[in-house]
């Protein structure tokens, strides 16, 4: 089932993007453009900072002595756009663009949510096999293997919203929808504050993901930016400023307990000076 | 019905009304058609837009996506003919936009309500999920922009209507000023100059229609009318000729007017006097008659009187020869005195001196006294007396006397001319006249004779008057009694060898104006 359910992190990882301007040549504060989507809670030029991805780089920027500008843009414009700088999963670009640095800020898991009051009791999924009799409800466009599970016989019922998937979810016209946990939890908090106890979810066993600042090859001091974000999000890391911020949007006491271990496995994965060095 | 106008204004606005009532009555079907082509094709609208909008929304209000269904609202209502959308879904999906004051779309709740009902088509319909209920759609469609359309396309059909029936005019206008007025003005003028005299114009219209007819018309009557007045200007010249001729004539006459008129003078002069003279002469024949008939009248009485004595013995017994020749006397004596006082009579009623002395009475009396004078002699020849009057009693007012005189010379005549057989005497009334008729089975009158009858001293030939004698006085004296004193008439049917009757037809009633014949 992990295997299977993999093959949906892709595109359930949601479009955290960015891009990256021409930097300013001032040694104590160089000028970072970058661009992102919208994607809230992550990106949203609507919540304070650009969201919770706006302020982890903010903070960062701050400690390692960056100005970094966010621009928000079509997602298929960042993602045709290969000079430029951006903020997201790195999925999404490296297919098209190849970039200098990537420096993972925000790891993140989705998890299966359902509705408890049409349930007689707690859901357990085993394997693919488990899906079979449930109607679920996934967000348009992330399902990046159908096929597969047009053979297993689970089918998905794909919404264009993420609020219709927990909509329906509450109104039973489906049993389960599979959303990045953070978001999903942010959305029933908006839509049934008085109801979110009854939502229930259920992380998904390997389907860790990361947001990253990807800067563009041939981006004026890359590798240097790229060091001194790395620098800058290892301070705040141990100045305690960047779990102040998932509590923020997690909400206290529901900071996931492995955000570190996963951050750090993305770090590993794309520490391209160890590449480098290794090359 | 526009007496002062003329031919051309009343055609064109009897046209205009034809015109106009036929084109308005066209638009008024056209406004009512288009009307209710317009409020069909709203309702088709709004049958497809909430067919397809609860399609459209299937997936909207599946998926509770109230952003979804408002912009598939907001999509709809950029068409302006849409007043009103409401969307209703389950998990509390409620959407609805409505146009405000300036016609924006704006959201509202899903419960307003419209003030604009009456202008409005509604439907509602379900929106259905593999066949369950999941939503509703209501839409309400204006008429707004249908009443609009319709306003224009009737103030463009006015305008329309407007200029066509301006061409319809003008054209019938400038059609007719051509066809007729022009000609029909030019025909008047034509007429004018004929009426002044002047008729060498020629009309100078060809054309085989009712107006070239009426200029062929005109142009006979131009040259009849010239032909005449030529014919009146040679019969003036002839007047004019013979009126001096006339004229030298009455001198002429003038001259021997003077003359004539002294001969004329002359003569009347002379008629005139010999006329006094014929007048003088009648009345001293009258006054001779009468003074000589009174002269005899006296030694007549004595002759008749003393002979009566003798004849009864008071002067000795007379032998038979006497006595006959004495009766001869007698009889003699009184015819004479007889025809005397017919002459007497005669000529008083000649010379108008006799009078008229009109009274009551019945007739049947004077009937009476007249058939009791007329009996002897009618019996002394055998002849019957048969009486026909009328059983009522007819009361005259007349001259009695004379009445009785006519009637006596009727029937004395009747006596007199017949043989055998008899009289008859009848009564007729006839309104304020009667007829006294005498007929008898006597000798008749030849036709040849009857116009001189009632003359006087006329005795018709034949043997039996001889017999009878008189004088030929009785007929004359009687009619002249009828007509100028009791103002009747008497009249004859005779045939020779059958009979006679003499009619006296009088009035009842004598007036008073006639009383002095």
């Amino acid at each position: 089932m992990i295997a299977a359910l993999r093959r949906l992190i892709p595109g359930l990882a949601l479009l955290l993007l960015a891009g990256a301007a021409p930097a300013m040549a001032h040694e104590s504060a160089i000028s970072v453009g970058l661009d992102a989507n919208e994607s809230p809670p992550y990106w949203s030029e609507s919540l304070p900072y650009g969201g919770m991805g706006g302020e982890i780089v903010q903070a960062v920027s701050e400690e390692a002595g960056l100005v970094s500008h966010i621009h928000f843009k079509p997602l298929q414009r960042m993602i045709e756009d290969d000079t430029n700088n951006d903020l997201g999963n790195p999925g999404f670009y490296t297919r098209n663009q190849v970039f200098a640095d990537i420096i993972p800020i925000i790891a993140y898991r989705s998890s299966i949510f359902y509705y408890a009051p049409h349930h007689k009791g707690p859901v357990t999924i085993h394997g693919v096999e488990g899906l079979k009799k449930y109607r679920i409800g996934i967000l348009s466009g992330t399902l990046a293997e159908r096929s597969f599970f047009d053979k297993a016989g689970v089918v998905f019922e794909e919404s264009y919203s993420q609020d219709s998937l927990f909509k329906k979810l509450r109104l039973g016209r489906i049993d389960l929808c599979i959303e990045i946990d953070l978001v999903g939890h942010r959305i029933i908090s908006r839509l049934f504050p008085d109801q979110r106890n009854q939502f229930v979810s259920m992380n998904l066993p390997g389907s860790a993901s990361v947001i990253a600042i990807l800067l563009a090859e041939g981006y004026p001091q890359a590798g240097k930016i790229g060091t001194k974000y790395r620098e800058g999000l290892q301070r705040i890391i141990a100045n305690g400023k960047y779990r102040k911020i998932l509590e923020k949007y997690y909400g206290e006491g529901r900071v996931p307990a492995n955000w570190r271990k996963d951050l750090q496995r993305f770090e590993r994965i794309y520490d391209f000076s160890a590449k480098r060095a290794y090359q | 019905m526009m007496p002062r106008l003329n031919i051309r204004p009343k055609l064109i606005i009897s046209l205009l009304f034809i015109v106009s009532s036929f084109l308005l009555l066209f638009e008024a079907f056209d406004y009512i058609e288009t009307k209710r082509t317009l409020n069909s094709d709203l309702e088709e609208l709004a049958e497809l837009k909430i067919t397809r909008m609860a399609e459209e929304l299937e997936i909207p209000l599946w998926e509770v996506d109230d952003d979804w269904v408002n912009q598939d609202i907001d999509t709809e209502m950029m068409d302006k003919q849409l007043y009103a959308i409401a969307v209703s879904g389950a998990g509390g999906l409620s959407a609805a936009r409505m146009r405000d004051s300036r016609w924006r779309s704006v959201a509202v709740g899903s419960g307003a309500s419209s003030h604009q009902t009456g202008n409005l088509i509604s439907r509602q319909k379900d929106v259905l999920r593999n066949g369950e209920k999941i939503g509703s759609v209501q839409i309400s469609l204006s008429k707004k922009f249908m009443q609009e359309r319709l306003r224009k396309e009737f103030l463009g059909g006015v305008v329309a209507l407007g200029l066509l029936i301006f061409l319809i005019i003008s054209f019938l206008s400038i059609a007719l000023n051509r066809m007729v007025i022009r000609p029909v003005l030019k025909v008047l003028g034509i007429t004018q100059r004929v009426a002044r005299g002047d008729y060498g114009h020629d009309v100078g219209i060809r054309r085989t229609d009712e107006i070239g007819r009426l200029a062929d018309g005109i142009a006979d009557m131009q040259r009849s009318i010239q032909q005449r007045a030529r014919e009146r200007d040679r019969a003036e010249s002839e007047l004019i000729e013979k009126s001096l001729a006339l004229e030298k004539a009455n001198a002429e006459l003038d001259r021997h007017r003077g003359n004539l008129e002294a001969e004329v003078k002359q003569r009347t002069g002379e008629l005139e006097a010999a006329n006094r003279k014929l007048k003088e002469l009648d009345q001293l024949k009258s006054m001779f008659i009468a003074s000589m008939s009174h002269e005899l009248r006296t030694p007549l009485n004595s002759i008749i009187g003393f002979t009566g004595i003798t004849l009864q013995g008071l002067s000795g017994e007379l032998n038979d020869t006497q006595r006959d020749q004495l009766q001869r006397v007698e009889k003699a004596g009184k015819h004479l005195l007889s025809l005397v006082n017919d002459v007497i009579d005669i000529s008083k009623v000649e010379a108008g001196r006799i009078d008229v002395f009109p009274a009551e009475f019945a007739l049947r009396d004077v009937i009476d006294e007249a058939l009791g004078d007329i009996q002897p002699l009618a019996a002394q020849k055998q002849l019957s007396l048969k009486v026909d009057v009328p059983e009522e009693g007819i009361t005259l007012f007349t001259d009695r006397q004379r009445l009785l005189q006519c009637i006596l010379n009727l029937l004395s005549n009747a006596v007199k001319f017949t043989e055998k057989g008899g009289i008859a005497l009848s009564v007729r009334e006839f309104g304020d006249a009667i007829d006294i008729a005498v007929g008898d089975t006597g000798i008749g009158i030849a036709k040849a004779d009857l116009p001189k009858l009632f003359e006087a001293f006329e005795r018709l030939e034949s043997h039996l008057r001889i017999k009878a004698g008189g004088t030929g006085l009785g007929l004359y004296l009687t009619r002249r009694i009828c007509t100028t004193l009791l103002h009747g008439k008497i009249s004859v049917k005779s045939a020779q060898g059958k009979g006679s009757v003499f009619t006296l037809r009088i009035p009842k009633r004598l007036k008073k104006s006639d009383a002095q014949g």
